[in-house]
């Protein structure tokens, strides 16, 4: 019985499925169980590379987050500065206002990446707009930080949306990585 | 992957055996399942529509809100209104055959309906009590544009169509409808929900108002949701509008 099994069935190496006599490919992950060294090297290559790539797209949402956090805190700050330091009261509930909002954007983050950034983005974008179109000299006050705010969040953004494409591809090929969030 | 009558199931790319349970090909490694990985392709390539149509509108909105390009007055308003409702109108007729099933009256039940409209006048009642309290203690401002209307012909009329039946039916349709669609390519239904919530709540250009905004915005994305259809949220959109029209023109009365 040992013997018929060991000509007829495989057991896959990468994921431990048993696989038919005529397979050249482990129907559960494509792996080439009757492949050549090659092609075994190859298809663990692709495997590591997603892997990778999945963690550089990782530190960049967890960057983003970051990016998300300093904006909370410079809203706290900026509207304690004008409520206590300039008496403007109103002033002060926004910005507060918009760090409750940030930091709620942070903690879904830890959700869905993506939406979170996404919208952090736009209400930036936003913020930006209408205090241009109140005085048009605030547009060029610290663009240097506004330009490399945009920059790190649309990097997130696009690094958010990359790994949720390497995680499913990592899924089909039963290569899930322990360590993933 | 080809099921034939015996219930033996063929692959596509070189026509091997392969049974139901397999997710690839043994013959040729080609992945079998129905639901092929969506292309993950760029982001913002997808989200291009959504991203064109909200800046459009928020730069209409924050010139008339913000700047003197419009006039203050009601002519000023109406053409805002017109050019905001034609952006909508043209982002609507390009997708229309997306929005067409959320407009199917099929499905529609009175019981939620009832509960919509209920739940739309609550809310308009806490919100004002609310906004009433945030305005006159740090704004000193009124909260709605009804005086905009005083010299119209019909006041409350014109109150109603434009500040109830075309925010209803024209934010809806593009915070509820193209715009959600649109996100949900790249993201779950949920996710959408979110996003498109934040962003109707922003485009009001008050962050005071998105502590109720917002909410709003997840109820309505949560019943598009949940039953698919658009109505829901036109019909409380719609009245919970009204509810500030009535409780203002009330209060002039009295």
């Amino acid at each position: 019985m040992d013997a018929v099994s060991q000509d007829t069935f495989a057991v896959c190496e990468h994921c431990n499925a048993i696989n038919g006599p005529l397979n050249k490919y482990c129907s559960q992950c494509s792996y080439p169980i009757r492949g050549s060294d090659e092609e075994k090297a190859s298809f663990r290559l692709t495997v590591s590379s997603r892997r990778r790539f999945l963690g550089d797209a990782m530190d960049k949402v967890k960057s983003a987050r970051n990016a998300i956090l300093g904006l909370a805190a410079l809203f706290f700050i900026f509207g304690l500065f004008v409520g206590f330091g300039m008496d403007d009261f109103a002033t002060m509930i926004v910005n507060l206002i918009l760090c409750v909002i940030y930091l709620v954007l942070a903690v879904w983050c830890n959700q869905n990446p993506f939406g979170a950034i996404l919208t952090a983005f736009i209400i930036y974008l936003t913020l930006i707009v209408v205090n241009m179109l109140i005085d048009p000299a605030t547009l060029f006050q610290g663009i240097i930080i506004k330009v490399v705010i945009i920059a790190w969040l649309a990097k997130g953004i696009r690094s958010a949306h990359e790994a949720k494409g390497y995680l499913k591809e990592l899924e089909n090929l039963r290569a899930v990585p322990v360590d993933a969030d | 992957m080809q099921t034939n009558a015996t219930g033996i199931s063929s692959c596509l790319g070189c026509g091997g055996q392969v049974t139901p349970n397999d997710r690839f090909c043994g013959t040729c490694g080609t992945f079998l399942a129905d639901d092929v990985v969506k292309p993950t392709g760029d982001a913002f390539a997808t989200l291009t529509p959504s991203l064109v149509f909200y800046f459009v509108t928020l730069a209409l909105l924050a010139a008339y809100k913000l700047t003197d390009i419009f006039p203050t007055d009601f002519e000023g308003f109406l053409g805002v209104t017109i050019i905001d409702t034609l952006i909508v109108v043209l982002f609507w007729i390009i997708t229309r055959k997306d929005l067409a099933p959320l407009f199917s009256l099929k499905g529609i039940r009175i019981s939620i309906l009832f509960l919509t409209i209920a739940g739309a006048l609550l809310g308009c009642l806490m919100v004002s009590v609310v906004a009433d309290f945030i305005n006159v203690s740090l704004f000193e401002t009124t909260f709605t544009d009804s005086w905009l209307f005083a010299e119209t012909s019909s006041p409350f009329l014109y109150a109603v169509i434009f500040t109830c039946v075309q925010p209803a039916i024209f934010e809806e349709v593009a915070f509820r409808g193209f715009l959600f669609s649109n996100v949900q390519q790249v993201t779950t239904a949920t996710g959408a929900v979110y996003i498109t919530a934040f962003i109707f709540g922003i485009i009001h250009l008050s962050v005071i108002s998105m502590i109720w905004l917002v909410p709003l915005g997840l109820i309505f994305g949560m019943l598009r949701v949940r039953y698919n259809t658009i109505w829901y949220g036109i019909v409380g959109h719609f009245t919970y509008n009204l509810g500030f029209v009535l409780l203002e023109y009330v209060q002039t009365l009295g």
